[in-house]
């Protein structure tokens, strides 16, 4: 007791000496954003009026009113910044030290340490809303007390927030507490040196909470609840999209797998081709189908499955063309077309002395005419356009519902088989 | 008589002020608050708690603390400013 008495009254006197030796030197500034603020909403009061908007100008009066309170409490600190203070110049030691012990009546713990000139005293709990924040300690250097970061709040019970690890208070984050409305009576009262009034200001800012602006709401203490599944996630298992900054649990987001960021279910779509989840930005639709496609499954503005569809259908009209070649009449006199019978070379390959063999002799690649389809047909005579020309028809058909059931992803519950019934029926 | 009237109230004040004799902790409070309800504060004189009837004396120290000081967030201070 006599320890803590003396530690006082020596803390006293360097306090004292500290406040007399710094001046107040802070030029207080105006406030010209407030008012600036404040020119504005009234503009907007006035849009708001003249087209009838009666909520809004409900909601803009109820913010002139505050952004109005703010000019008025700037300048007055303004004033008393530039007033003689009666209450600094008649500061005594006696009233310091009755600060100091009058701090012990108030709070758990009071200590004072002369090598780090620093005041402490911890709180009791904090319990906000049924959430048990623990003790803090408010730690304040005296030799810092005109600039700003002059104390520290620090968690004695490490109960901080499950998404955030700095915020141990909704209020209060790397030990810093932002003090809202108690900012002005707080500089006003170390200004003063009124220490006794500094410490339960800031308690009573620990006491009070503002879910309009907290660092982390109470009802996410605990960890953020997930929008999509609502289970409750800590920071390590949370992810914020990155497209629409929505915070989701991590089971409830996904990798692009083309930029490789992950996003909530929202902005991801199921590629059309490879079933990978792509964003909006890596999705391309295919200028052919329509369907959108990962970076992967499209090449020219058109997606694998039209780019091949388009490929076999040039390759069945050129082996129809090939055939249609082969099969039209020749000028030899041995081998006149008619009705019922089919045309044939003059020498089958394999059977070169076998005319009338049966064989037909194939053309080496490179000889193959390439001939579109139209051209093809019409170089056959009736019988092969109808022949041929409905087996084209049927493949193409087949192959662009196969296409369609694969793009929709259903596998082997495709209707498919059925539509194509349909379709030939 | 003179006594020190502290109240942390908004922009914060303290300075010394006139009272009468007799004056009650209660009536400076009603003078100086303007919408007064004391479970809304904290009441101080001489950094004790005292009754709202207690009369003040020359030279008391008389402190006035809301209950409810809110906080907030360093993007909603920076706003404010």
């Amino acid at each position: 007791m006599r320890n803590r008495t003396t530690s006082f009254h020596r803390a006293a006197v360097a306090i004292h000496s500290e406040l007399r030796r710094v001046r107040p030197t802070n030029k207080p500034s105006l406030p010209g954003d407030s008012w600036a603020e404040c020119s504005r909403i009234l503009a907007l009061i006035e849009i708001a009026e003249r087209r009838g908007f009666t909520a809004a100008t409900t909601r803009l009066r109820s913010t002139f009113v505050a952004a109005t309170l703010r000019v008025s409490n700037a300048l007055e600190i303004a004033g008393r910044a530039m007033a003689p203070s009666s209450v600094r110049t008649q500061l005594t030691i006696r009233d310091i030290l009755g600060d100091l012990k009058s701090l012990v009546a108030e709070f758990d713990e009071v200590s004072v340490n002369m090598q780090r000139h620093v005041v402490s005293v911890t709180t009791d709990d904090v319990i906000l809303e049924g959430v048990d924040l623990g003790r803090f300690e408010i730690v304040l250097d005296w030799q810092r007390l005109r600039e700003t970061g002059t104390y520290e709040v620090i968690a004695v019970d490490d109960r901080s927030a499950a998404t955030d690890g700095d915020t141990t208070h909704p209020h209060v984050q790397s030990n810093s507490l932002c003090e809202g409305e108690g900012k002005a009576a707080i500089r006003t009262a170390l200004q003063d040196g009124r220490l006794y009034d500094f410490f339960i200001l800031v308690r009573q800012i620990l006491h009070t909470y503002n879910s309009s602006s907290a660092y982390v709401q109470l009802s996410d203490w605990f960890g953020i609840q997930c929008p999509e599944c609502g289970s409750t996630a800590s920071d390590d298992e949370s992810n914020l999209c990155e497209g629409c900054s929505t915070t989701t649990c991590f089971e409830c987001s996904t990798n692009c797998t083309d930029c490789d960021y992950r996003y909530c279910s929202d902005c991801t779509r199921t590629c059309d081709g490879c079933d990978s989840d792509t964003c909006s930005s890596c999705r391309s639709a295919c200028s052919e189908c329509g369907d959108g496609f990962c970076k992967g499954c499209i090449d020219d503005e058109r997606c694998l499955l039209c780019i091949e569809n388009s490929e076999e259908e040039v390759a069945e009209e050129t082996e129809f063309a090939t055939q249609a070649t082969t099969l039209q009449p020749t000028n030899d006199p041995l081998h006149s077309v008619r009705l019922g019978e089919a045309a044939l070379p003059a020498r089958c390959g394999r059977h070169r002395n076998r005319r009338l063999c049966g064989h037909v002799r194939r053309r080496s690649v490179a000889g193959r005419r390439r001939l579109p389809g139209s051209a093809a047909l019409q170089l056959g005579d009736r019988r092969i356009r109808r022949r041929f020309g409905r087996r084209l028809l049927r493949r193409s058909g087949r192959r662009r519902l196969k296409a369609r059931a694969v793009r929709a992803n259903l596998g082997a519950h495709s209707p498919w088989p059925q539509r194509r019934a349909k379709l030939y029926r | 008589m003179q006594i020190l009237l502290i109240n942390n109230d908004g922009a914060g004040f303290a300075d010394y002020v006139e009272a009468e004799e007799g004056t009650t902790v209660q009536e400076i409070f009603e003078g100086h608050i303007s919408n007064p309800d004391p479970s809304s504060y904290l009441i101080r004189v001489n950094r004790q708690p005292v009754p709202r009837g207690q009369v003040l004396v020359e030279g008391d120290r008389v402190s006035i603390t809301p209950t409810k000081i809110e906080g907030a967030c360093l993007s909603a201070c920076m706003a404010s400013q």
